[in-house]
């Protein structure tokens, strides 16, 4: 974080005030973002939160969640981390291509990205052959869900992580470079404490985008309680038949990408420049 | 117009000849479950005429003076819908060896007539071996497009899907007939159209049309 804020010093200029309009637009750009939120909160059964939230459906939904966000997140990171650095440090044509390419789960449509997955992974899909021949069965388990996640989640993850690369001043590592240092000692002591804000804050932004997908998991996983009914799932299915316990595991899902949020205080953003 | 989606494509067709025989009356369409349907109009959304897949969900509304009093305009039947894959599953028996079945949701009528059906059959499928689509649409979808082995829909959607799957038939004992009521939603403000389409469902060529899709008409 200490370069960031040493940036931040020396961007600072002299702000104009701003005018009218702008703050009111402003004012009802937060509201609207707040507002759904907000509204929300009145809805919530506050009495009855902790014994909605462990309701054997509520329980089963979060557990699976947290297992499956967490592998997704790790998934995202193992593919993307490399992929960050390269697209950061190494120059190759078709480069842009390859940016644009990752960050195409971001704007695709969720339930189309689910097709997709179903077309690659499916037992009528492109490698469905292979792997049935290996025995694998990957639609409606939980390693379905993790997949879907992971392809949703991978572009924060990129996105934060190639910024942070970005921003090292690589003068520190041509310094140690020239003293002898070898590389994977660079890498280590070096280059990943400076990257690790950038890292933190992009595994935290592709956490929060896993534990919220929606439309690539109904499609590609399925619905199975215990199995890929994730908590995003759960909420949709018990909004008609308990939806006090669908408001209480959402008001739980903002109320972390609130935190999560907050605590990066859009960082990530800053990075990117 | 909210339209519950087993039905929609054939209400799209009706309403195709009721804009043709009323000029200036343009018919939008929305359908999803007709749980969501029913709870979007309690919640105050502008629809005109509202169309359900079973009496139950527009039960509420009634007691709301929401509607009108729902008329009955197409009745359907439940069938076993197999994926090609999973030919060996012929009766709702062999459902529980089935990999994956996809049922609706339960709070969805689908999902309601599919418990029933299964309940008459005395079949039980471990709930780790359903999966819930959110609608018949999305359900048919995890048969047809996705890795489920079986659903039990409507015989309508089963026909919709063609050479897709394979469709068995469910035996009467143990089948259940859906009812879907059309009602008039009392706070549209274009109530003489609205009445004017809820009784045009009853015309001959709204029959033609239900009776090529598989409904049949009361």
């Amino acid at each position: 974080m200490k370069s960031g804020e040493v940036g931040k010093k020396v961007n600072r200029r002299r702000v104009e005030p701003p005018s009218r309009i702008a703050v009111v637009l402003s004012l009802l750009a937060v509201l609207f973002v707040a507002l759904p939120v907000i509204a929300l909160l009145r809805d919530v059964a506050w009495s009855r939160l902790i014994s909605d939230l462990t309701t054997p459906e509520a329980r089963s939904a979060l557990r699976l969640s947290l297992l499956c966000s967490i592998s997704a997140t790790a998934l995202a990171a193992v593919l993307g981390v490399p992929l960050a650095w390269v697209l950061a440090r190494v120059e190759f044509r078709g480069r842009g291509f390859v940016r644009g390419l990752v960050l195409l789960p971001l704007v695709v449509p969720p339930v189309v990205a689910g097709v997709g997955l179903l077309a690659a992974f499916g037992r009528n899909g492109m490698l469905g052959g292979t792997l049935n021949m290996l025995g694998i069965r990957i639609t409606f388990t939980p390693i379905a869900v993790v997949i879907a996640e992971a392809f949703v989640a991978l572009p924060f993850l990129v996105l934060a992580v190639e910024a942070g690369i970005r921003s090292i001043d690589r003068r520190y590592e041509d310094a140690a470079r020239t003293l002898g240092a070898s590389r994977s000692f660079v890498t280590r002591r070096i280059t990943l404490p400076l990257l690790a804000p950038s890292l933190a804050a992009g595994l935290a932004l592709a956490w929060a985008r896993a534990l919220g997908e929606f439309g690539a998991t109904i499609t590609f996983a399925g619905n199975i309680q215990g199995r890929t009914r994730t908590v995003p799932l759960a909420v949709y299915l018990l909004l008609d038949s308990s939806p006090d316990v669908a408001i209480a595991l959402s008001l739980l899902l903002v109320s972390i990408c609130v935190v999560v949020l907050v605590a990066l205080r859009a960082r990530w953003i800053g990075a990117i420049r | 117009m909210s339209v519950p989606s087993s039905a929609a494509s054939a209400v799209t067709r009706i309403a195709d000849g009721f804009e043709r025989s009323n000029s200036g009356v343009k018919v939008l369409i929305n359908s999803g479950p007709s749980n969501a349907l029913a709870s979007q109009v309690s919640s105050g959304a502008e629809v005109d005429v509202l169309l359900s897949a079973d009496a139950a969900t527009l039960s509420g509304l009634i007691t709301e003076k929401k509607i009108s009093s729902p008329r009955i305009f197409a009745l359907n039947q439940m069938a076993l819908v197999v994926s090609p894959r999973a030919a060996g599953i012929k009766r709702l028996s062999d459902l529980t060896n089935a990999s994956v079945v996809a049922l609706c949701a339960e709070s969805v009528p689908c999902g309601g007539y599919a418990k029933r059906v299964l309940i008459r059959a005395g079949v039980t499928i471990k709930e780790s071996q359903i999966t819930r689509g959110t609608d018949a649409a999305s359900t048919l979808g995890a048969v047809r497009f996705g890795d489920a082995d079986a659903a039990i829909l409507y015989e309508t959607d089963a026909r919709a899907a063609g050479k897709s799957v394979l469709t068995r038939q469910i035996p009467n004992r143990f089948n259940e007939v859906a009812k879907y009521p059309a009602a008039v939603v009392l706070a549209s403000k274009h109530m003489k159209t609205a009445k004017a389409f809820v009784r045009y469902l009853k015309t001959p060529f709204a029959k033609r049309v239900l009776l090529r899709v598989g409904f049949s008409t009361p």
